[in-house]
């Protein structure tokens, strides 16, 4: 099975691949189609003219490296080109292209028969077998040879073969002022780095185009120029100076060959000057020492004023090919039928097939003022053409592929609105799943057991709101019954010691009776005759009988000492007691409202009112109980301030009011002694003022019992009449508590052993 | 700021007054203008606090009235206001005929208040006697803790020691309701008369300054 090697890696492939099965370079380069009419053998004329009638030059061969690569590059072209006659008439050309060709037809006008066989390049051809005809175009440039000449070539045709050409550094020939089929030569891909020189397999290009890829600026390479003539700069330049900063190439290119501006292109020799004009135009071209690399045939398209020039490395290519096997070149132009061009691409000259892989003219290898105006393949058609190795610089230029594998890329997003994206945030599932949204019922869902304390709470706020019921007592209870039982017997006793007026109980001892008790007597007993008293009456109603009994024996002691009394009460019931008492309790006294006594009424404003009475007490108190003029009667006669009393009695079961007296009337009449009725209970909250020292009370009666030591004290016998009672009711009483605490004892006791014994049980 | 009249008025006249209490007389012992001043607010509160009775009086009509209205216990509101109305009716009788020097001394008032409220009220007083004595009998069976005990035995003591037959008879219960009396009752009296004072004190301070406002100001 054939094999093809590949360009770029030099690995052998099936001949049946397309690509490279190694690193995927274009095995068969592509091959467009051309609109220009062309002979059937595919070759221009001009090209076909010039196997008929160059001779060939033994010395001027390149050596080839071996017999593969010493295949007549003419024959590979005719192989592919489709077969013709051979005395198959050209088609005619365009009327456009028929000026151009006429020098090719001059070649071939040449008659086929009179050119020898082209033999090996080392069987140089025999200078009588070539044709003494010189063509007529020639002539007419002054291109013929002359007798000067030895071998009858002329020399400017002799500077064509001339390998290497030790060329003066011309004048620097840029890309942009290349004939355009040199340029489009360089369109031509490389298929195969098999190298028709002697050269090595490394370096396996004609010398001619490596000088002159030496000498292209690596930066021309850059300048738009197709991938195929960068890569064929690449490695030669890299070899020749690494540095990015490459100075302006200077290309050793012959005159011929020279830049369109004639004026940049100085003629290098006299021989130059008597060149033609089509030469002179091509001036400037040098072929460089250096061997180049091959260079594709395809795409190649002559333009108009290069198909009128034969250029040096063509020559040299004749040369080199007929080393090996030397055939007819003209039959090979004629059975040369070119390969059909690829779409987009014009009429190329030389199509490089499989066979032309190693071709000398490798396209790729060509430098950069050779690739000017060879128009940039497509994408596609990169992709498909072999990769050739570019310098480091170069290859530092080339866009870094992120999916080359230098960066690990993160885990690949796919979903959500970062799919595709690598080393993204993952979204939530439920951020990045678009999903219909569930739905949700309105309606309340709960368990049984959250229903029932529902239920519970329910009733709890209700029943808050509501008021309980008072469970109703029973009629006859225990309690009630004791209740009942105490009382009655209370009531009972102490009624029948009432009724029966009884006087069994004794009378308190004189030695037994309290100081404060003594001091009030000594008090009123030193009171003068008919003597002005202020009594305040404020007592309730409820506490009378005690209040009565204990201020009985006072009262009755001031009235004995005709004293003329001043009644005031705070209290609103007070007045109407104060004239109960008059009346009821002291009624043999036989005291008469205004002459004995004068009752002042009601005190309004509680602690205010006693202040202002004790500051103005005929603004306060102008009107007495019955409606006279109080500070007009007798009782108050002289009377203007507080102070003018002979003594202050007050008479109150209520403490508060016992202490308002004393704090607010006592300290406006400071030399009036004062004397405190009180009862039994509010007798610990007077007592303080009557303890210290310079005490605010100067006598004090406390209960029943004050006024009995009272009567004592006074020699009066007025409590006997309630001194059996109160004595039988407290008897009553003490046995009550006795007896109920008793009970209650051995109640708890009985309950606690009870429990005590049940717990044992 | 703005500050109410009645604030002002209150503390104004408050401060009048207790100033007026210390500079009331000169040294000649004449009224001074604070005195005057005095006197004259406190006179006027005495005839405001009367007034103030009767408007008592007043709204507990209306409660009752509203109460018979109402429908609510009507039959106890109305035999208030039926003795309020006769009480009121009888004392403006009196007082007509005290001011006409027909009969003064006010007698069918005092035969109400003689015959109905003071016999009602001792009579009240009196079942309070059996009340007390039946709870203090129950006092140990409900709690029976050092406290209760204690306080059931001083009653005891003091009830008993009331009886002059037995103080005659165990002289030491004599002096030891004596000492009770006077020492620790009257020990825990001073204790509360202090705090009343003090408390009396800083409730004047407070009106003085404004801090409390009962009468609504």
């Amino acid at each position: 099975m054939a094999e093809i090697r590949c360009p770029m890696c030099s690995q052998l492939n099936p001949d049946h691949l397309e690509v490279c099965q190694y690193c995927q370079a274009r095995l068969k380069p592509l091959v467009a189609d051309s609109g220009q009419a062309q002979d059937d053998s595919g070759l221009p004329d001009w090209l076909r003219s010039l196997g008929d009638d160059l001779p060939l030059d033994e010395d001027e061969a390149a050596p080839l490296s071996n017999e593969d690569e010493s295949q007549d590059w003419l024959d590979r072209l005719g192989s592919e080109q489709p077969e013709q006659p051979e005395n198959a008439e050209p088609e005619p050309l365009a009327a456009d292209e028929a000026g151009d060709v006429d020098w090719l037809q001059d070649f071939r006008a040449l008659d086929d028969e009179t050119l020898p066989e082209i033999s090996s390049p080392e069987e140089p051809p025999d200078q009588a077998e070539l044709p003494d005809a010189v063509p007529d175009w020639m002539a007419e440039a002054g291109l013929a040879p002359t007798d000067d000449d030895e071998d009858g070539v002329p020399d400017w045709l002799e500077r064509f073969g001339e390998t290497p050409v030790e060329s003066e550094p011309a004048a620097p020939l840029h890309t942009s002022e290349l004939p355009d089929w040199l340029s489009r030569m360089g369109a031509m891909e490389a298929e195969s780095q098999d190298s028709v020189t002697a050269e090595p397999e490394d370096d396996d290009h004609p010398e001619w185009l490596a000088e002159i890829a030496d000498q292209v600026s690596p930066q021309g390479a850059d300048q738009g120029l197709p991938d195929w003539l960068s890569e064929i700069d690449g490695p030669a330049i890299a070899a020749a100076d690494e540095s990015q900063d490459f100075p302006e190439p200077e290309i050793d290119i012959p005159d011929w060959l020279g830049a369109e501006d004639s004026q940049e292109v100085e003629p290098e020799t006299a021989e130059d000057a008597n060149l033609p004009e089509w030469l002179a135009e091509m001036s400037g071209f040098s072929i460089p020492e250096e061997p180049a690399q091959d260079l594709p045939l395809e795409d190649v398209q002559l333009g108009e004023q290069e198909s009128r020039a034969v250029p040096n490395w063509l020559r040299d290519m004749e040369s080199v090919v007929e080393e090996d096997q030397q055939q007819d070149l003209g039959d090979a132009w004629e059975d040369y039928e070119p390969p059909p061009e690829p779409e987009g691409i014009g009429a190329a000259p030389f199509v490089v097939e499989d066979e032309f892989s190693d071709d000398l003219l490798d396209v790729n290898q060509l430098p950069d003022w050779i690739a000017e105006g060879t128009e940039p393949k497509d994408e596609a058609g990169e992709d498909a053409l072999a990769q050739a190795d570019l310098p480091s610089w170069v290859e530092a230029m080339r866009p870094v592929d992120p999916g080359a594998g230098a960066q690990v890329l993160g885990p690949l997003e796919t979903a959500g609105p970062l799919s595709g994206l690598h080393s993204v945030l993952s979204a939530e599932p439920e951020v990045a799943q678009i999903k219909k949204p569930p739905v949700y019922s309105s309606k309340l869902h709960f368990t049984e057991a959250q229903q029932m304390r529902t239920e519970m709470l329910e009733t709890l706020l209700e029943q808050e709101g509501r008021p309980r019921p008072v469970p109703r007592p029973a009629l006859i209870s225990s309690q009630g019954v004791l209740r009942w039982i105490v009382g009655a017997v209370m009531i009972i006793l102490v009624g029948l010691v009432i009724a029966t007026g009884s006087q069994v109980a004794p009378l308190p001892q004189v030695s037994t009776i309290p100081i404060e008790v003594s001091q009030a007597s000594r008090i009123v007993q030193s009171l003068p005759a008919e003597a002005r008293v202020l009594i305040a009456f404020d007592y309730e109603p409820g506490l009378s009988g005690e209040m009565q009994f204990a201020a009985a024996p006072v009262v009755n002691h001031l009235m004995l000492k005709a004293a003329r009394l001043t009644l005031v009460s705070t209290s609103p019931t007070g007045p109407a007691l104060a004239e109960h008492f008059i009346h009821t309790v002291q009624s043999q006294h036989n005291y008469q409202s205004g002459e004995q006594y004068i009752n002042l009424g009601y005190i309004p404003g509680g602690v205010t009112g006693l202040l202002g009475f004790a500051e103005i007490p005929y603004r306060i108190t102008p009107i007495s109980f019955d409606g006279l003029d109080a500070w007009q009667a007798e009782p108050l006669d002289g009377i203007k301030t507080l102070s003018d009393f002979d003594l202050l009695i007050v008479i109150t079961d209520n403490p508060n009011t016992g202490r308002a007296w004393v704090e607010q009337v006592q300290p406006a009449m400071p030399a009036v002694p004062l004397l405190a009725v009180i009862s039994a209970q509010a007798e610990p909250l007077i007592r303080p003022y009557y303890m210290p020292q310079d005490a605010q009370v100067d006598g004090m009666v406390s209960g029943i019992l004050g006024g009995a030591f009272y009567e004592r004290a006074t020699q009066v016998n007025l409590a006997p009449t309630y001194w059996d009672a109160f004595n039988i009711g407290l008897v009553l009483a003490v046995a009550a508590i006795l007896i109920g605490g008793v009970m209650q004892l051995i109640s708890l006791l009985l309950a606690g052993r009870a429990e005590r014994q049940g717990t044992v049980a | 700021m703005k500050i109410p009249f009645s604030v002002a008025l209150a503390i104004g006249v408050g401060v009048v007054v207790l100033l007026g209490y210390f500079f009331d007389t000169n040294a000649a012992g004449e009224l001074t203008l604070l005195g005057l001043l005095r006197n004259y607010f406190l006179e006027g509160a005495v005839a405001v606090a009367g007034v103030a009775v009767l408007v008592g009086v007043a709204n507990l009509a209306s409660v009752h009235l509203k109460k018979i209205r109402s429908k609510q216990n009507e039959g106890y509101s109305f035999l208030l206001l039926l003795a309020l109305i006769i009480t009121l009716g009888v004392g403006i009788f009196d007082i007509i005929r005290t001011y006409q020097q027909v009969e003064p001394g006010l007698p069918h008032t005092l035969w109400i208040f003689e015959y109905i409220q003071l016999p009602l009220e001792t009579s009240l007083m009196a079942v309070l006697a059996i009340s007390l004595t039946y709870a203090a009998a129950r006092l140990l069976g409900r709690r029976m803790d050092f406290l209760s005990a204690l306080f059931v035995g001083v009653v005891l003591v003091l009830l008993l020691t009331t009886l002059p037959q037995l103080v005659g008879r165990i002289t030491w219960l004599g002096d030891l309701r004596t000492w009770i009396v006077t020492v620790p009752a009257v020990g825990g009296a001073r204790g509360i008369l202090l705090g009343v004072a003090l408390g009396t004190i800083a409730t004047g301070v407070r009106i003085l300054l404004g801090g409390d406002r009962p009468y609504g100001g």
